[in-house]
C-alpha cells in the first residue's frame, strides 16, 4: 500500500512539474506498475514525445518521496491517493480522476463533505455586483439547507460564493489551480483564511506549485467531478465557467444557470446555456426542489426568530425594514422614529445580527442567523 | 549725501523691518540696487524715475546706490518703489523732513506717481508696531485693513507727492480708522441656509455634529444627491468668527493678497474649494516666492474637497500635516515659512466610478474591483483622519418636490454653539478648542461611558468587524452627540450613533 501511495505522489509531481496535460491509461494496470515501467514505456503509455523521455529519467534521478512527505507533514497538507479509503467516490467516477489530491483541512471534514449533497457555483472572475449578489445569496441559501458549496475561490462569482456559504456557515470546498498551499489571487488571503477554518481547500498540485493558465481548465474537472450539479451565474462567452459546465455534462452531473440580461456580455454563458437546457435558477430554492429537498420558508424562520426585548424604537426600525437594503432616512421616515434614534437603533439591531448593512446599499434584514 | 528710511517685507505670516539706504555720490549716471533684490524689485528703478519725473520732481543724474538692509535676505515684490522713492528724494534734498525717521513706507509706485495697493499690508503695520514706529504709509487702498492693527498711525496715500507732503508737514493725512467690530458685523453675511436642503435627515445631523465637535466629514453619494449644498452650508452652523479669529484670517488673506477694497476684513468663515486639478503646491502653499495655498485660504473655516478620489495622490498626502497640526511648513532651498491651516475637511465623493452605486434611479455598472481600486485612491493614513463617513442617498424626484421645509441654520447654529461652549469649558487650559482636536491621552479623560456603552462599543467592534483604530474615533464623535443634548455622560445611544457615521469602518468599503 505504502509504495502504491509513493507511486501515486511520484507520478502525480511528476505530471504538475511536467506541465503537459497527461492521461494516466485506465484499468489496466495499478499506478505502482505504472511507474516502475522503463522510462520509454512509460513515455509511450502516458502520450509523451518520444523525444521528452529524458524529462522522466531526470525527474526519477531528483525526485525524494521521503522529502515529499516530509514536506507535506510540515505544511500540514494531507494526501490521498485514487483507490485509497477517504478518495471521494464521486471523483474517483469521473473518466480521468487525479491519481491523487492534496487537501488542507481535516479527513474527518473531508468525510462530512461527502456525505452532504454538494454542488458547484462558479462564474465570472471580473463579474457584476448583481452577479456578485446572486452568487452570495445562493450559497447562502444553499448552505442553509445542507449543501456543500464547491468553488475555485478565484475572483469575483466563485470569492462570493465562498463567502455565501461561509457566512451562512456552511461547509465549503475550494479546488485551486495551484498547490493548496498557495494563495491566488493574494488578495483572497483572509477569505483562504477562513476557508482553512471552517472549509476545505483541495488541490491536485503538490504544494508549492504556482498558478499557471493551463493548470486552471484541469482543475474545473475536479470542481464538478466534486458536485452533483454545476450552477453558472456569470459567464462571458469564453468562460472557465463554461468548461466547467462542460466538464459537469461529460461527467453526467446536472447544469444549472442564472438568467441574466440579454444585453450584458456576462450572461451570454448562462443564457446560452439555458437555452441549451440547463435548468434556470431563480433562487436556492429552485435547485432544492429538484433535487426534492424541502425548503424552510425564511418567512417562518425571521418571524419566528425575532426577539422579544427589543425596546420599542427598535421593534418600530426592525419592521420598517425588509429584505432588500433600504437606506436610513426611509428607515426612518416609514418607522416615524427620529434621525439620530435610528441610527442608534440600526446599530444596535445590527449587532445583534438582525440586520446586516451593505455599503452604499444601507440595511436589510438579515437571513443568515 | 545718504538718506535712511524704514521699510517692511513679508516673509510667510510676518514681516520683517528692512532700512533702505540711499546714497548719491559723484560718477558716471547710475542707479544700482543691491541687497538681494529679486527682478520686480529691480525693476523699481524704471517705476521709481517715471513716477518721480511724472510727479514733479527731479530725478538725480548722479551714481545712486540703494541698498536694502539686512543684505542677505532675498526681497521680493514691487512694495519697495514708495521707501526708494521717498529715500532718494530726501538723499536729493528734495524732502527734508524729521518725520522719515519714525514713519515707515511701503508701498507700489504707478509710473503716474500714484501708489497702488500691496499684499500683506496688514503684517507690515504689526511689524512696523513692533519696531516702535510712530506710523507707517500705506497705499489707501490698504489702509483699511492695515488700520486693524492698533496702536499705530496707519497713513493711506494715494500718490508720492502727497505722501512727500506729509512727511514735511505740509498737508496732513488723518490715520485711517476702522471699527473693526462694526465691520464685522456689517460683513458679515450668510446667504445659504440648512433650510434649504430636502430630505438627507442623516447627512444634515452628521453635519450637525461635525460642526459641534470640529470633525472632519466625508459624504459619499451619487451626483445630485445634494453633497455640495450641503457642504455649502456648514459655514453658516458654525459659530461666526470673533473679531480676533476675523483679523487671523484677514492676515491670510492680506499677504496671499485677496483682499479687495470694500472687503478689508474677512467677517465670515472661509468656504473654499479647489478643483481636482490643483497642485500639491496649490494647496499647501509654496512656490517661488512662497504664498499661502488653499489649505491656509481656509483657516478657521471649510475645506472643500469635491470628488476626493480624483485629486492628486501627491496632493491629498500633502494634506496629513496640516490635518494633524493645524499648520503648515514649507521649506525651501533658501527660507521655510509656516501658515496657519486649522480648517474642517468636507470631502465629497461618487460611492463608484460610475456614480450610481445604491442609486435608485439608475443603476450601477461598475464591477467591483473598480470599485474596490477607487476607493482605494484614498489612503488609510488620509482616511484616518476623518472621524465621520456618511452615505448620502440620491433623491427620487418626488422626494426632493415633496420634501419638508426643514429646520434653519439658525437653530442648528445654536445647538452647535452650545456643544462648543461645553468643549471649551472641559477642555479649557489646553491648547485643544474641540472634540475632534482631542489627543488620544485627552480622549481617554474626557470620554467617560457609562458601563453599557463600553459593553455596546465593545461588541459593535467585534460583531460588526470595525477596525481597531475606529475605537478613538468612535469615543470623540459620540462625546460631540453628548455635548450637543448637553449631557456629561456617553450613553449607548450616543455611541450607537457615532458608529452610523463610521461607514468607512465596515466591511466592504475597499470593495469586496
Amino acid at each position: 500500500m505504502g509504495s502504491d501511495r509513493r507511486a501515486a505522489l511520484a507520478l502525480t509531481c511528476f505530471m504538475a512539474e511536467y506541465g503537459w496535460p497527461l492521461r494516466v491509461p485506465a484499468g489496466k494496470m495499478t499506478i505502482r506498475e505504472l511507474w516502475s515501467c522503463p522510462d520509454r514505456l512509460l513515455a509511450g503509455l502516458l502520450k509523451l514525445p518520444a523525444a521528452e523521455t529524458w524529462r522522466i529519467e531526470a525527474f526519477r534521478r531528483s525526485f525524494s518521496a521521503g522529502q515529499m512527505f516530509e514536506e507535506l507533514r510540515r505544511k500540514d497538507v494531507t494526501l490521498v491517493t485514487l483507490g485509497e479509503e477517504g478518495y471521494p467516490p464521486c471523483l474517483a467516477e469521473i473518466h480521468d480522476p487525479p491519481l491523487a489530491i492534496f487537501f488542507k483541512g481535516s479527513t474527518d471534514r473531508l468525510d462530512e463533505f461527502m456525505r452532504q449533497p454538494r454542488l458547484a457555483i462558479v462564474g465570472a472572475r471580473r463579474a457584476s455586483l448583481y452577479g456578485i449578489d446572486a452568487a452570495t445569496a445562493l450559497a447562502g441559501g444553499l448552505s442553509r439547507h445542507g449543501v456543500c458549496v464547491i468553488s475555485g475561490m478565484a475572483f469575483g462569482i466563485d470569492s462570493a460564493a465562498h463567502r455565501g456559504a461561509l457566512e451562512s456557515r456552511g461547509g465549503t470546498i475550494a479546488v485551486l489551480g495551484c498547490g493548496p498551499d498557495v494563495v491566488y489571487p493574494v488578495t483572497n488571503r483572509l477569505l483562504y483564511a477562513s476557508l482553512l477554518e471552517s472549509g476545505l481547500v483541495i488541490s491536485e498540485y503538490p504544494p508549492g506549485t504556482r498558478p499557471r493558465p493551463w493548470r486552471f481548465p484541469a482543475r474545473n474537472r475536479i470542481i464538478s467531478g466534486l458536485s452533483r450539479g454545476v450552477v453558472v451565474v456569470e459567464a462571458k462567452e469564453k468562460s472557465g465557467a463554461l468548461i466547467t459546465a462542460d466538464f459537469a455534462l461529460d461527467q453526467g452531473r446536472d447544469v444549472f444557470a442564472v438568467p441574466g440580461s440579454i444585453f450584458s456580455d456576462l450572461s451570454i454563458g448562462p443564457n446560452r446555456l439555458v437555452r441549451g437546457g440547463a435548468t434556470i435558477v431563480t433562487g436556492a430554492g429552485d435547485i432544492l426542489e429538484e433535487y426534492g429537498m424541502e425548503l424552510e420558508s425564511t418567512q417562518e424562520k425571521s418571524v419566528r426568530e425575532t426577539p422579544q426585548d427589543l425596546e420599542e424604537n427598535e421593534k418600530l426600525v426592525l419592521k420598517a425594514t425588509s429584505e432588500r437594503p433600504r437606506h436610513q432616512d426611509e428607515l426612518a421616515a416609514r418607522s416615524g422614529v427620529d434621525g439620530a434614534s435610528t441610527a442608534a437603533a440600526l446599530v444596535s439591531l445590527e449587532i445583534r445580527g438582525l440586520l446586516k448593512f451593505e455599503q452604499g446599499h444601507g440595511f436589510r434584514r438579515s437571513n443568515s442567523s | 549725501m545718504l538718506a535712511r528710511l524704514h521699510s517692511y517685507a513679508v516673509l510667510g505670516m510676518d514681516a520683517y523691518p528692512v532700512e533702505v539706504e540711499t546714497d548719491l555720490s559723484r560718477g558716471l549716471p547710475a542707479f544700482n540696487i543691491v541687497g538681494l533684490p529679486d527682478a520686480a524689485v529691480r525693476e523699481s528703478r524704471e517705476r521709481v524715475r517715471a513716477g518721480m519725473v511724472n510727479s514733479q520732481y527731479e530725478f538725480p543724474l548722479r551714481r545712486i546706490t540703494v541698498n536694502l538692509a539686512p543684505a542677505d535676505v532675498r526681497k521680493e515684490g514691487p512694495s519697495f518703489d514708495l521707501p526708494i522713492a521717498l529715500s532718494l528724494l530726501a538723499a536729493s534734498g528734495q524732502l527734508e523732513s524729521e518725520s522719515l525717521e519714525v514713519y515707515g513706507a511701503a508701498g507700489e509706485l504707478s509710473l503716474d506717481g500714484s501708489v497702488r495697493r500691496i499684499n500683506g499690508s496688514l503684517s507690515i503695520a504689526e511689524a512696523a508696531r513692533q519696531a516702535r514706529c510712530r506710523g507707517v504709509l500705506l497705499p489707501a487702498a490698504n489702509a483699511e485693513e492695515a488700520a486693524l492693527i492698533n496702536n499705530i498711525e496707519v497713513i493711506g496715500v494715494e500718490s508720492l507727492s502727497q505722501a512727500v507732503e506729509f512727511l514735511k508737514g505740509e498737508a496732513a493725512i488723518a490715520p485711517a480708522r476702522v471699527d473693526a467690530l462694526a465691520l464685522l458685523s456689517a460683513l458679515r453675511s450668510d446667504r445659504l441656509d440648512l433650510a434649504d436642503v430636502k430630505g438627507q435627515e442623516h447627512a444634515r445631523r452628521a453635519l450637525e455634529v461635525c460642526a459641534a465637535g470640529g470633525h472632519n466629514l466625508l459624504m459619499t453619494g451619487p451626483p445630485g444627491s445634494g453633497k455640495t449644498m450641503l457642504a455649502r452650508r456648514l459655514p453658516s452652523i458654525l459659530p461666526p468668527l470673533d473679531i480676533a479669529e476675523a483679523i487671523e484670517v484677514t492676515r491670510i488673506y492680506s499677504v496671499a493678497g485677496r483682499l479687495n477694497s470694500g472687503r478689508s476684513l474677512i467677517a465670515s468663515r472661509p468656504f473654499r474649494s479647489p478643483h481636482h486639478t490643483i497642485s500639491h503646491i496649490g494647496l499647501t502653499g509654496g512656490g517661488g516666492t512662497p504664498k499661502p495655498g488653499e489649505v491656509s485660504l481656509s483657516h478657521l473655516g471649510v475645506l472643500f474637497l469635491d470628488e476626493l478620489p480624483e485629486f492628486s495622490r501627491q496632493a491629498l498626502e500633502t494634506l496629513r500635516q496640516p490635518l494633524e497640526d493645524g499648520r503648515v511648513s514649507i521649506s525651501r532651498a533658501l527660507l521655510s515659512v509656516t501658515y496657519p491651516a486649522r480648517f474642517m475637511l468636507v470631502a465629497a465623493m461618487n460611492p463608484c466610478p460610475c456614480g450610481h452605486l445604491g442609486d435608485a434611479r439608475q443603476p450601477c455598472i461598475c464591477i467591483p474591483q473598480r470599485i474596490a481600486s477607487y476607493r482605494s485612491r484614498i489612503s488609510g493614513p488620509l482616511m484616518d483622519r476623518i472621524d465621520v463617513a456618511v452615505e448620502v442617498p440620491g433623491l427620487t424626484k418626488k422626494e426632493i418636490l415633496s420634501g419638508r421645509n426643514r429646520e434653519s441654520s439658525a437653530a442648528v447654529a445654536q445647538r452647535v454653539a452650545s456643544a462648543r461652549k461645553k468643549q471649551s469649558e472641559r477642555l479649557a487650559g489646553t491648547n485643544t478648542f474641540c472634540n475632534a482636536q482631542m489627543s488620544v491621552g485627552q480622549t481617554e479623560r474626557s470620554c467617560h461611558t457609562s458601563a453599557a456603552g463600553a459593553r455596546l462599543l465593545d461588541s459593535a467592534i467585534e460583531r460588526l468587524f470595525l477596525s481597531a483604530r475606529a475605537h478613538h474615533r468612535i469615543l470623540k464623535v459620540s462625546r460631540t452627540i453628548a455635548d450637543l443634548e448637553g449631557v456629561t455622560g456617553i450613553e449607548p445611544q450616543h455611541i450607537a450613533e457615532a458608529i452610523s457615521y463610521r461607514s468607512m469602518d465596515r466591511r466592504g468599503w475597499n470593495g469586496v
